[in-house]
């Protein structure tokens, strides 16, 4: 196999079963992408993983998946670390327990590859994501070249999801930050959306795909209170910097 | 103008039987157009010169007149609930479009409200029934219901897009006419042409823009493969999932850009003290206010005081605060929004200011923030208060910001100030704090004003010259002040001739200047009390119901005038029986009357207690003394 064009990374932890629909789904997405031609590896980060985690993917029927296996105890590490090991010029990580769309893959590749020759820093996104299991809904993206589009909202939420298929560069340069160890929280993908915004990525949605996303009832609220608080130390947050945060053509005109 | 109303008349067949006209309209289009109306939407489409000659709160009616006259012929929306390009798209789909020359909303309402063509992306009626089912009885069409009841109430939801506002209530919107979603409306106004769109409409639009994609046949393949997969995803797409498309439905967009626009318009990127204040208008706390502001300016220095103004967008007498302290009206950036936004868009500018103390004077929203969010903002900054005096209600009993704000908010505050001994004693009393909390309640009188006036002697000369008895009586014709007090003693003694000064503030009492004993003689608002002509005037008659240390009591004091007050609050601190005369009796109008008599009885006397009263405010009522016990307060903390 010559360079990949795309890395797939499945991180799991402790799932087993649940993850029967999201790697049927990441299968098919892969066998896509490789029929419209590109080079797909598939790995799957076993970060801490349980003795039925790693049963479960050591099954046969996971043979065509390279399984690494990591003892970061922490998904921003284990994803920067498996980011190093891993060879395609793109990335796109997948949760163990959502799922792909059938298409995500090839036409993810496909919209990054047009946006690079146009010399474009793009990250794309699933134009939307469907929410499952606890409750069904539909979130539509607005990427950041729509109207709509306000840096504020950055200090709400995470802008974008956490599964995004991203040049193998842009996470060399803005890794994940690791927990916020006082708080116990991840919010590695929020980081890494303020981030990559603020050093000029552009992020994009890329049409008719999407992202299944298994829905549990956590503690949310309280999450994304502590949340918020960190999001505004961030230095492209704050209060004199943040409506420059992700203005198209900002970072080049820096540059 | 009414010629040209008419003129745009040539579809009003559609009006059937209505013969009567208002305003070149059939009453039945008349009557539409008054439901549609949304004055304050209508009012954001003009400029500054046309909005002040209709003033803050026009009404419909006034909004409609001026509509029909100047905003139809301009293009404006009248109503938040017509948007022109989405009823022309939906005319195309019946094949019709509004003729040329007419003014597509017109158009509306009389052809197509016939034509029941929903005018709006905001508005869906058959979710709006489907989810509404109660309203399947209503006996008009049912975009009437939403636009007379269900955008006023945050029950009815209009749309598969959602509400299109924050879900919280507010008791006025119906009678101004101010739909909920009106903030998201005027959201970002300045990004969007509002005489065709807004944020809000084209947020709901690339929602249902989102919805239709999901009809796409290349999405539901997706869809139908995951599905396969997945049983958990079954039926994604039933019509009644919710459909957000952040950030537009999201109110902490508004309330995280609002914050950052206020820090903008303060003007200044860090400050050392944040002095909350409610407003600024004829009141002794506004100048409290302005005596805090002054001494914590001459301890930190220029730009290290920010006053911001929480609760209500007037700020009358500037002059209290020092030149150079900049001041901030929080409200124009809050206005529309519902709690807790409005404390939440406080704690977010407070925190960007990183001040080293917060101080709230007044300040309703400032006290919500500390009572609600305390931790939180104790996080950042010391907390410290002002406690005037309570407030009594209709029914006597006590309320205001010393009863729940107070006891909600004492864990987060760093020190308290208090203008009243007695006020001080009676809540460290009334709450059995302990050493702790009891150190951190601080005495500290106000200075007196700056002005030097000595009326001594006057009484005595216009006794002696048998002058009729003039008395002075100055504050807001307000419940607290007690004037109907001052019209029973004016009954009581027509021969004393009472010259009330001031102004109604609050307005929760009525005065019928028409209906006033013939020996009152209101003589209107006051720049200042040392502009009054003291020496025309025999004595201060004071009478409120409940205070704190009152500053025209101590002006009268500082100027020498003899005073009869109600021993409320601490008024008793100030005017005693060897300095004055006070009326236990507050709410007695015979009790008053005899102090004045005892009072008129001995001249002399009278001027040797106010001259006693006048020597001890200036002792102890100092401005030096004020600045420099503000400043070791700021620099140590209360255990100073």
């Amino acid at each position: 196999m010559g360079t990949p064009d795309l890395s797939v990374i499945a991180t799991a932890h402790s799932e087993t079963v649940v993850c029967g629909p999201t790697m049927r789904s990441a299968d098919l997405a892969v066998d896509a992408a490789r029929a419209r031609g590109y080079v797909v590896e598939t790995i799957v980060a076993l970060d801490g993983a349980t003795e039925a985690t790693r049963a479960y993917f050591e099954q046969p029927r996971f043979g065509h998946w390279v399984r690494w296996e990591f003892a970061e105890g922490d998904l921003g590490r284990v994803r920067n670390a498996a980011v190093a090991r891993s060879g395609g010029r793109y990335v796109a990580f997948l949760d163990a327990d959502d799922l792909y769309s059938e298409n995500w893959l090839a036409e993810g590749v496909a919209a990054l590859d047009a946006a690079a020759a146009e010399g474009r820093r793009v990250i794309a996104h699933p134009e939307l994501n469907v929410m499952f299991d606890g409750g069904n809904s539909v979130l539509v993206h607005i990427d950041q070249a729509s109207p709509l589009f306000t840096p504020y909202f950055a200090y709400l939420r995470n802008y974008h999801d956490s599964l995004c298929m991203t040049p193998r560069e842009a996470h060399l340069t803005i890794p994940y930050v690791s927990r916020d160890i006082p708080n116990g929280l991840s919010f590695q993908d929020w980081q890494f959306s303020i981030e990559t915004m603020a050093a000029g990525w552009e992020h994009i949605l890329v049409r008719d795909t999407i992202i299944f996303k298994r829905r549990r009832d956590t503690s949310l609220g309280q999450e994304s209170s502590n949340r918020r608080s960190i999001v505004r130390k961030l230095p492209a947050m704050a209060i004199d910097r943040v409506q420059d945060l992700a203005r198209l053509g900002k970072a080049s005109e820096r540059a | 103008m009414r010629q040209w109303a008419s003129r745009v008349r040539p579809t009003a067949g559609a009006d059937g039987p209505d013969v009567e006209e208002t305003q070149g309209l059939a009453s039945s289009v008349f009557e539409r157009l008054r439901w549609c109306a949304h004055p304050r939407f209508y009012l954001a489409q003009l400029d500054e010169g046309e909005r002040g000659r209709l003033g803050d709160e026009p009404g419909v009616e006034a909004v409609v007149k001026h509509y029909l006259e100047v905003g139809a012929p301009r293009g404006l929306r009248v109503s938040a609930l017509f948007n022109p390009d989405w009823y022309a798209d939906r005319l195309a789909e019946i094949g019709l479009a509004v003729p040329d020359g007419e003014v597509p909303f017109l158009h509306w309402l009389r052809t197509g409200w016939d034509r029941r063509v929903v005018p709006t992306p905001l508005f869906d009626p058959d979710w709006y029934l489907e989810h509404h089912p109660v309203l399947e009885s209503h006996p008009r069409w049912i975009l009437h219901h939403y636009l007379t009841r269900g955008c006023y109430q945050p029950q009815w939801v209009p749309s598969p897009a959602g509400r299109h506002h924050g879900g919280a209530a507010d008791d006025g919107a119906a009678r101004r006419q101010d739909p909920l979603f009106l903030p998201e409306l005027l959201h970002r106004a300045v990004d969007h042409d509002l005489t065709r769109t807004s944020w809000l409409e084209e947020g709901v639009r690339a929602v249902l823009d989102r919805r239709r994609r999901l009809d796409d046949p290349a999405l539901r393949t997706q869809i139908d493969i995951a599905a396969d997969l997945e049983p958990g995803l079954h039926s994604p797409l039933r019509v009644e999932l919710p459909t957000v498309a952040p950030p537009y439905a999201h109110p902490g967009t508004r309330m995280a850009e609002a914050a950052t626009a206020a820090h903008s318009a303060l003007g200044v990127d860090q400050v050392d003290t944040v002095v909350l204040v409610p407003h600024c208008r004829m009141s002794g706390a506004a100048r409290v206010a302005g005596l805090f502001t002054d001494a914590a300016r001459v301890a930190g220095g220029p730009d290290s005081v920010a006053v911001v103004s929480t609760d209500l967008p007037v700020f009358e007498r500037p002059s209290l605060f020092p030149d150079d302290v900049r001041v901030l009206d929080l409200t124009r950036h809050v206005a529309g929004m519902a709690q807790p936004a409005r404390r939440d868009v406080l704690h977010d500018l407070l925190q960007a200011l990183r001040p080293a103390r917060v101080v709230l004077i007044n300040s309703l929203l400032g006290w919500q923030l500390v009572g609600e969010r305390g931790e939180d903002v104790a996080g950042f900054a010391d907390v410290g208060a002002y406690l005037f005096t309570w407030e009594i209600d209709e029914h006597g009993h006590r309320y205001g910001y010393p009863v729940g704000p107070f006891q909600q908010g004492l864990p987060h505050l760093s020190w308290v100030l208090f203008d009243s001994d007695r006020m001080r004693a009676e809540l460290v009393d009334r709450y059995l704090m302990p050493a702790a909390a009891r150190d951190r309640m601080i005495f500290l009188r106000n200075p007196i004003a700056d002005f030097s006036v000595d009326v001594g002697g006057v009484l005595e000369r216009r006794r002696a010259a048998g002058l009729p008895v003039r008395v002075l009586w100055a504050g807001r014709f307000d419940r607290q002040k007690r004037f109907d007090l001052v019209v029973d003693i004016a009954r009581l003694r027509p021969d004393l001739e009472i010259c009330a000064w001031g102004k109604p503030v609050l307005e929760d009492i009525d005065l019928d200047p028409d209906d006033l004993p013939p020996n009152i003689r209101l003589m209107g608002v006051y720049d200042g009390f040392d502009q009054l002509p003291l020496d025309e005037v025999d004595f201060l008659l004071y009478t409120s119901g409940w205070d704190g240390i009152p500053n025209v009591v101590l002006e009268g004091a500082q100027s020498g005038l003899p005073i009869v007050a109600s021993a409320v609050g601490g008024v008793p601190e100030v005017v005693t029986p060897e300095t004055g005369y006070p009326v236990a009796e507050v709410d007695d109008p015979a009790a008053y009357v005899a102090a004045i008599e005892a009072l008129l009885a001995d001249p002399a006397a009278a001027a040797a207690r106010a001259a006693e009263l006048r020597r001890q405010v200036h002792q102890l009522f100092d401005a030096d003394d004020y600045r420099s016990r503000i400043a070791k307060l700021l620099a140590e903390g209360p255990m100073s």
